[in-house]
């Protein structure tokens, strides 16, 4: 395998200077109207890692506020809007479109053997809503600040002062970029896949970004029609989701988590959908039980309609809705356990690489495992009971999110790079990056299960003396963790100061269709129509049509 | 760089610019496959309509459930004749839609633009009519939430109906405005003569756009009208 | 004029695009439309013994109106069948909204049922009751009983403890 690399590394060498989607057409006006999926994604990326960087800020101070269980550097009023801004930034604006429209935008036509998506225009469209609406929330933070939590419930949200109106509206325009992404992602994936490519010829992070789409189009709108709702609640006092005014706010719950429950499938499917691609890759070995796979991401997406109200056991919600919401939470878990062993069995007696990509991949099914396990004791309605708004749910959803999707990102970010950028980063400094970010995240939210459960609430910023320690512990792990996302920016940021492209097409020895492209990828992707001849797992085929393709 | 493999036939080379219709974008191979992904574009757009008109359904649905007495109460204020006539305004405004879009689809453009201009025309009546019916509840106070003024004798919480009442039907209504803009626009391109059988895709998505708002009508008429 | 014929011509090259005249179908269907029209405000004056047969009724024909728009004015019944399938699945979804959240509605107990006699409430003896819930008796005159529902409601939040007040 490492002559086929050096092979390859040399045929490329040969055009150094090639025009490619980044140094093809220049100028900033260039890149703000561009219609290039591939330009598109980075703006995006970078556009969300700034988003990335503020939540985590916010993360950092309200972790430096717990150190001591009195105040330290915030007062209660400040700190409520610390953590609801940190929630709202983080799923709103990172999460949700984290991985579509930065690694899908890019990575998905090229995979599909497509020269773009569906509809380009429509794709700059929904990177510009995306601004507005991340302009929007800011202002609603500088205007009027927002403490009522990211959930925004009802009677509080509908009646406190603050930037609360602002924000729901922007939440609106935030969810409208997603729809367009998603709308554009399923006709893209019905309608120009190349010649030869059918539905299980897809690589799997196809069949992620699909189920994904499908829940922004169903999902997103729901939560559009609760801002709505709510503004007018709040502008007007209509009368629904106020008890004194002869409404429901439990409807309002309802409501939020018809969509905030898919909305976390929305952010752990291409997550998921990165670590299919990575893990056969880094084995060299095709994935173990293709077809269940492919299908556990609609399941997910499906099931993941029917279990909102496991966000809502305590909340006046009836027993009888509430047990049937606990008991098929535990059938969305059948899934996601079906990934987990698949991907492992494709690991088994594959020739592991351990390149970064795969470290992330590697941790990925860590703590996504102990983040899912940790979901089915808060779905369990009488132990609910005891852990809802405990730290016990902040390290649960941390996990999943964090530990999750952000991790598979990290993974996917690692893996394309070369595609997206043409150069390639300090292996070594990756894979330190890497043990950083791992130690220090479960340093930060593995005491925060142990509290959670003793009874430490969430959204407090004070606390019982006996909590300190355990406090003072995931205050120092998010040091950590901070310092290694940092390097790891930096491991990822410095190659980029080269001038050369010298990454070669294929640095890992994938067998999906980006991969037979050079790197970065050239603007429009394909010089010809690809023709798919072999599986995008048949890593033995694309070995030997890329030595076969070197000698043209 | 180097593909996996090089078709053999010519079909899918749009090497040549000029060589094929000014509307085929260059990331799709046909026509057809183009108009097939716009269709389906707009149909998942659609989806996201009926998902957002759901939300309102259901907490019109769930008001309802709570406070029977004051919603029948309170819809004896609607004038059932008004709303009669403005379903049958939209549904033969959704007539002369389709048959716009198969005048399109046929190259008949004098009657792709006259039917434009009677769905236009009949989108307009049904906002002037609907002007009239906000006029007459504006008027006697009946309003949303603590705009809510009516003088006379009433049932606790006949307020809430007049919410749900002019959220639902003025986002609806927003839903008309905006498709008649849409309309309009279509009446500029055919005028330029943009539109034939080779490519008349915007009006077909308009024509489903339309029928969408029809559609919700259809349920709004029944529901705050009718039921008692 | 020249754009079209332009258009049209480079057309014949790729594929015949055979559009039908559905004219005869359209029609059929406005008549139809009309008809139902006509059904949904006669229904609606009789009574069919709950205001929930009358609702449903008035929905059901609603939906056989909707089907044929569906069917015919949005081509459906000429397409093949992925926009149907997109289209069927919204409104999958929309009702296990509603009926899920139908079913956390309609099952909730209210305190005023779930009080006894002797003022405990769901089993749990008035002594022992948390200092901030009271039981309807003793909650005074001043809950005011405009709506009915407005009262169980905040009663009900009111059992939650305190912390969780914070949302």
């Amino acid at each position: 395998m490492a002559e086929v690399l050096t092979h390859t590394t040399q045929a490329t060498a040969s055009h150094p200077e090639e025009l490619n989607y980044l140094n093809e057409n220049r100028g900033l006006k260039s890149w703000l109207f561009t219609v290039d999926h591939k330009r598109i994604g980075v703006m995006y990326f970078w556009t969300i890692m700034l988003m990335f960087f503020i939540g985590g800020v916010l993360a950092l101070v309200l972790r430096t506020e717990l150190l001591t269980p009195k105040q330290t550097i915030v007062d209660a009023a400040t700190y409520n809007q610390l953590f609801t801004l940190h929630g709202a930034i983080m799923t709103f604006m990172v999460l949700v479109p984290l991985i579509p429209a930065t690694l899908g935008n890019f990575a998905m036509p090229i995979m599909l053997g497509a020269k773009d998506v569906a509809f380009p225009r429509l794709n700059l469209a929904s990177y510009y809503v995306y601004v507005c609406g991340a302009i929007m929330a800011v202002s609603a933070i500088l205007g009027g600040g927002l403490d009522t939590g990211w959930t925004f419930y009802t009677p509080y949200s509908s009646t406190t002062g603050g930037g609360v109106s602002v924000m729901t509206m922007a939440a609106f325009v935030l969810g409208f970029s997603s729809i367009l992404t998603g709308v554009n992602f399923i006709a893209t994936i019905h309608k120009l896949r190349a010649p030869g490519m059918t539905w299980y010829n897809m690589p799997l992070f196809i069949w992620g970004m699909y189920a994904t789409s499908v829940i922004q189009v169903l999902a997103t709108p729901v939560i559009g029609i609760t801002m709505v709702l709510l503004l007018m609640e709040r502008l007007f006092q209509i009368g629904i989701f106020d008890a004194n005014l002869g409404g429901d706010p439990v409807l309002f719950q309802h409501f939020f988590w018809f969509y905030s429950h898919p909305v976390v499938y929305i952010m752990i499917l291409p997550g998921m959908a990165i670590i299919s691609e990575v893990i056969p890759t880094f084995s060299q070995k095709p994935i173990f039980g293709y077809k269940p796979i492919a299908w556990s991401s609609v399941g997910i997406a499906v099931v993941g309609f029917l279990v909102w109200g496991h966000h809502m056991f305590v909340s006046g919600q009836s027993e009888f809705a509430a047990a049937v919401f606990s008991f098929i939470t535990f059938l969305v878990a059948i899934p996601s356990g079906v990934k987990i062993w698949n991907w492992m069995a494709t690991m088994y007696r594959g020739s592991i690489s351990l390149k970064a990509p795969m470290l992330y991949a590697i941790s990925f099914l860590l703590l996504f495992g102990i983040g899912g396990l940790t979901g089915l004791f808060l779905g369990t309605l009488a132990v609910d009971v005891h852990l809802h708004d405990t730290y016990f749910v902040v390290a649960h959803f941390h996990y999943v999110m964090m530990g999750g999707t952000l991790i598979a990102f990290f993974a996917g970010v690692h893996y394309w790079w070369p595609k997206m950028f043409g150069r390639m980063y300090n292996e070594t400094w990756a894979a330190i990056a890497c043990l950083l970010v791992f130690l220090g995240f479960n340093g930060t939210f593995l005491p925060q299960f142990i509290l959670g459960s003793r009874g430490m609430p969430r959204r407090y910023y004070n606390y019982l003396d006996q909590f300190q320690f355990l406090h003072v512990s995931s205050t120092i792990g998010s040091y950590v963790l901070g310092v290694g996302l940092i390097m790891m920016a930096v491991v990822l940021i410095a190659p980029l100061m080269r001038k050369r492209y010298d990454a070669p097409s294929n640095p890992w020895g994938g067998a999906s269709l980006e991969w037979t492209v050079s790197s970065p990828a050239p603007t429009h992707n394909f010089h010809h129509d690809p023709v798919v001849t072999h599986g995008p797992y048949d890593y033995k085929a694309a070995r030997a049509a890329e030595k076969a393709g070197s000698h043209a | 760089m180097s593909d996996i493999a090089m078709p053999s036939g010519g079909a899918h080379d749009h090497g040549h610019a000029h060589d094929h219709p000014k509307f085929l974008q260059h990331h799709f191979h046909s026509a057809k496959q183009q108009f097939e992904a716009s269709k389906l574009g707009m149909w998942l757009f659609l989806v996201t309509e009926i998902l957002l008109f759901s939300g309102l359904f259901l907490a019109y649905f769930m008001l309802q459930a709570r406070h029977p007495e004051a919603f029948i109460s309170a819809h004896h204020h609607l004038d059932r004749t008004m709303g009669l006539v403005n379903t049958v305004v939209l549904l033969i405004s959704s007539f002369t839609m389709v048959m716009a879009v198969q005048s399109a689809a046929l190259s008949r453009t004098k009657a792709t633009l006259a039917y434009l201009y009677v769905t236009l025309g009949l989108g307009g009546t049904f906002m002037v009519i609907k002007y009239f019916e906000y006029m007459h509840k504006i008027h006697d106070g009946l309003l949303p939430g603590n705009l809510y003024s009516y003088a006379g004798a009433s049932v606790p919480g006949e307020y809430l109906f007049f919410s749900m009442y002019f959220v639902m039907t003025g986002i609806h209504g927003i839903h008309i405005l905006a498709g008649m803009g849409v309309i309009a626009y279509l009446i500029y391109r055919t005028h330029k003569g943009d539109y034939s059988s080779a490519y008349y895709t915007p009006v077909d998505l308009t024509g489903l756009y339309w029928h969408l708002v029809d559609l919700i009508w259809i349920y709004l008429f029944p529901l705050l009208y009718l039921v008692s | 004029m020249s754009h079209q014929e332009h258009n049209a011509a480079l057309s014949s090259h790729h594929e015949e695009n055979h559009v039908h005249d559905h004219t005869k179908y359209y029609i059929a269907t406005i008549a139809a439309l009309f008809v139902l029209t006509a059904i949904t405000v006669g229904a609606a004056q009789i009574h069919f013994g709950s205001n929930f047969v009358n609702l449903m009724i008035a929905m059901a024909i609603a939906t056989v109106k909707a089907t044929l728009v569906a069917l015919f004015f949005m081509h459906l019944r000429w397409e093949k069948g992925m926009n149907a399938i997109v289209f069927l699945s919204s409104i999958f979804f929309v009702g296990v909204f509603m009926v899920f959240t139908f079913l956390d509605i309609e099952s909730r107990v209210t305190i005023e049922a779930a009080t006894a006699e002797d003022g405990s409430v769901a089993g749990v003896a008035p002594q022992d009751m948390p200092l901030y819930v009271k039981a309807p008796a003793q909650a005074g005159e001043g809950e005011a009983h405009a709506n009915g529902a407005g009262a169980e409601t905040k009663a009900e939040g009111e059992a939650k403890p305190e912390g969780e007040a914070k949302h």
